[in-house]
């Protein structure tokens, strides 16, 4: 039982860091229409920020400044990438939006590596790791300070959207965004809102990401993006809710997985990537809206 | 620099790459957004190679094993996804193209991550290049027939091809079938050429490279898969060449080497879609009868 309950554990520590890269792409996702296959990025560029600027192989600011500097630089590269790609682009015409995203995401990524030397490098830790000892559960504060920070988030988030202004605004964008237009509020305003609040969202996660595995990966979108896909459909597009129920429920299934694999004789870690694969392609088929997913409603 | 005159080895890749662009073109030209042509090709390689190791077919034989499987293969993912469109099925195609390399990962027997080796190279440059005439020819021709005709109507509006008694499920099945049958043959050819064929080849991470080929070209006409992918294939050659012989630095770091060349097509790729958003080469035909539609 202690076993089972330490796998489930170490899953709520990788499962909050999926609901923090799922939660804003479901939210862009929702007030455009249109999936940002870039968002995934900003976990390796938080990562990377890290190194460049706090670690001793890069400018040596320190992790605290290296931290404030990565989240300025996350709504900088969100502002950018809105203003220059996001806006610009055919709504019309999907594969041009979904292909466009592609290559951002292609051109980042190989450009950090280049910058990178195509190495996976190791990041300063955000702060010294601590174990407790509970009842023969270990559990690291860094897990306690993901999960804080995923459900800090996810219900900041839900009571932004529900109870403020801008919210209420962004939901009715997210709802139907011609009659938004129509009744007067700024639509591409409230999608750089919605952008700028979801890359700030993954550069935390990317930052705790990089704190638990203390490494930078160029390429770590490969692999994220495909948690964040699962997430975010299983759960049901422009569910933020859903993305915190259903990521944290995909980081405990995948490590149980292992669990199985010890138990069963087998390496449960070749299999722990299909477990959200799998769940996607079964909810699209039987329910496409998601498990969570009203209609088109946000919040 | 000296003008790079392609080699055979560039013409071959370049022509086994425009086979699988092509394979993408014909799926998205039927309305299907796929995500799983880099899988398609994979598993033709897989199976080509199989067959060549096992049975030792003549290399054609072994090609058509390779297209067959890749054909089977996309004939599953159509029938099974066959209510799924747009962006969800793009998706639900990254998931299976990802599923099926973490699959083949999984078997020992097909030499887990390290990959499928010891397949011998009987790609040549000809069989690379009349094998992409002989494609592409069929694609110009297919577009003229009946299919051809039903792909268009039923990219661009589903309903009312419904409506006209076009089956949307053969039409899939066909666009599908027909596009992983041209990824399977580009993925036999490249496995030849290798000679060895590894799960990461079939992974999501080898997707945005041909979307690059065919948006650059231009995913509205077959000149633009075959023509993006022969100019984006160069290009992205010339850079490695340039790369090699560049002494270029700036602030300590090498630049322009060879390992520039995929942001730098990244770059290309985000350019010509703000400037071009169906790219280089659109097809006009049956444009003519619309005022002002804005439908690809």
């Amino acid at each position: 039982m202690t076993e089972f309950l330490q796998y489930v554990i170490d899953g709520l520590g990788s499962g909050t860091l999926y609901v923090l890269v799922a939660i804003g792409f479901t939210l862009v996702f929702g007030v455009m229409g249109l999936m940002n296959v870039a968002h995934a990025d900003f976990y390796m560029l938080a990562a990377f920020g890290l190194f460049f600027l706090g670690g001793a192989e890069g400018l040596g600011w320190g992790v605290l400044a290296a931290t404030i500097s990565v989240l300025i630089g996350s709504l900088l590269v969100g502002f950018a990438m809105f203003h220059l790609i996001l806006k610009r682009l055919d709504k019309e015409i999907m594969i041009a939006f979904f292909v466009a995203t592609l290559g951002v995401s292609f051109f980042l990524e190989n450009l950090v590596a280049k910058l990178a030397d195509f190495r996976v490098r190791s990041v300063p830790a955000l702060f010294t790791t601590h174990t407790y000892v509970i009842e023969g559960l270990y559990i690291t504060n860094s897990v306690v300070v993901s999960l804080a920070a995923a459900l800090i988030i996810t219900f900041g988030l839900l009571a932004f959207l529900n109870y403020t202004e801008p919210g209420q605004l962004l939901r009715a964008v997210a709802e139907n965004a011609m009659l938004a237009k129509g009744v007067g509020i700024n639509t591409g305003g409230m999608t750089l809102l919605a952008v700028l609040i979801g890359s700030c969202i993954a550069v935390i996660g990317g930052l705790l990401y990089a704190n638990t595995t203390s490494t930078a990966d160029p390429f770590v979108a490969n692999t994220v993006s495909l948690k964040m896909f699962a997430v975010a459909i299983v759960a049901g597009i422009g569910s933020v809710g859903g993305a915190l129920v259903v990521g944290l429920f995909l980081g405990i299934a995948e490590s149980l997985t292992l669990w199985v694999g010890v138990r069963g004789g087998f390496d449960g870690s070749q299999w722990q990537n299909v477990i959200g694969l799998v769940l996607m392609v079964v909810v699209l088929m039987t329910r496409p809206h998601g498990l969570f997913g009203k209609s088109e409603r946000i919040g | 620099m000296d003008f790079f005159i392609p080699d055979s080895l560039t013409i071959t890749y370049a022509c086994a790459f425009s086979l699988v662009t092509l394979g993408l073109y014909v799926t998205i030209s039927s309305g299907q957004f796929s995500v799983a042509h880099a899988a398609l090709m994979g598993v033709g390689g897989y199976a080509a190679g199989i067959a060549t190791v096992n049975w030792s077919p003549p290399f054609p034989v072994a090609l058509l094993a390779g297209a067959a499987a890749g054909a089977l293969l996309g004939l599953a993912i159509a029938f099974v996804l066959q209510r799924t469109s747009g962006i969800l099925l793009a998706t639900v195609t990254i998931a299976l193209g990802q599923a099926i390399a973490l699959t083949i990962q999984n078997v020992p027997s097909l030499g887990g991550s390290q990959g499928y080796t010891g397949i011998p190279i009987r790609t040549t440059v000809w069989w690379a290049i009349a094998l992409t005439i002989v494609a592409f020819a069929l694609i110009l021709g297919l577009l003229r027939t009946r299919i051809g005709l039903e792909f268009l109507a039923v990219s661009h509006d589903e309903t009312v091809s419904k409506a006209l008694g076009i089956s949307i499920l053969a039409t899939r099945l066909w666009g599908f079938g027909l596009g992983g049958l041209l990824a399977g043959l580009g993925g036999g050819l490249i496995a030849h050429q290798n000679g060895l064929i590894q799960p990461s080849e079939l992974s999501f991470a080898q997707e945005p490279k041909f979307f690059i080929y065919l948006v650059i070209g231009g995913f509205t006409s077959p000149w633009g898969a075959l023509l993006g992918t022969l100019a984006m294939y160069y290009v992205q050659e010339v850079i490695l060449r340039f790369g090699e012989s560049s002494t270029l630095t700036i602030f300590g770091v090498h630049v322009l080497d060879y390992k520039d060349r995929f942001w730098i097509l990244g770059l290309l790729l985000i350019v010509v879609i703000l400037t071009r958003p169906r790219g280089v080469f659109v097809r006009r035909s049956l444009h003519w009868k619309r005022k002002g539609g804005t439908h690809g």
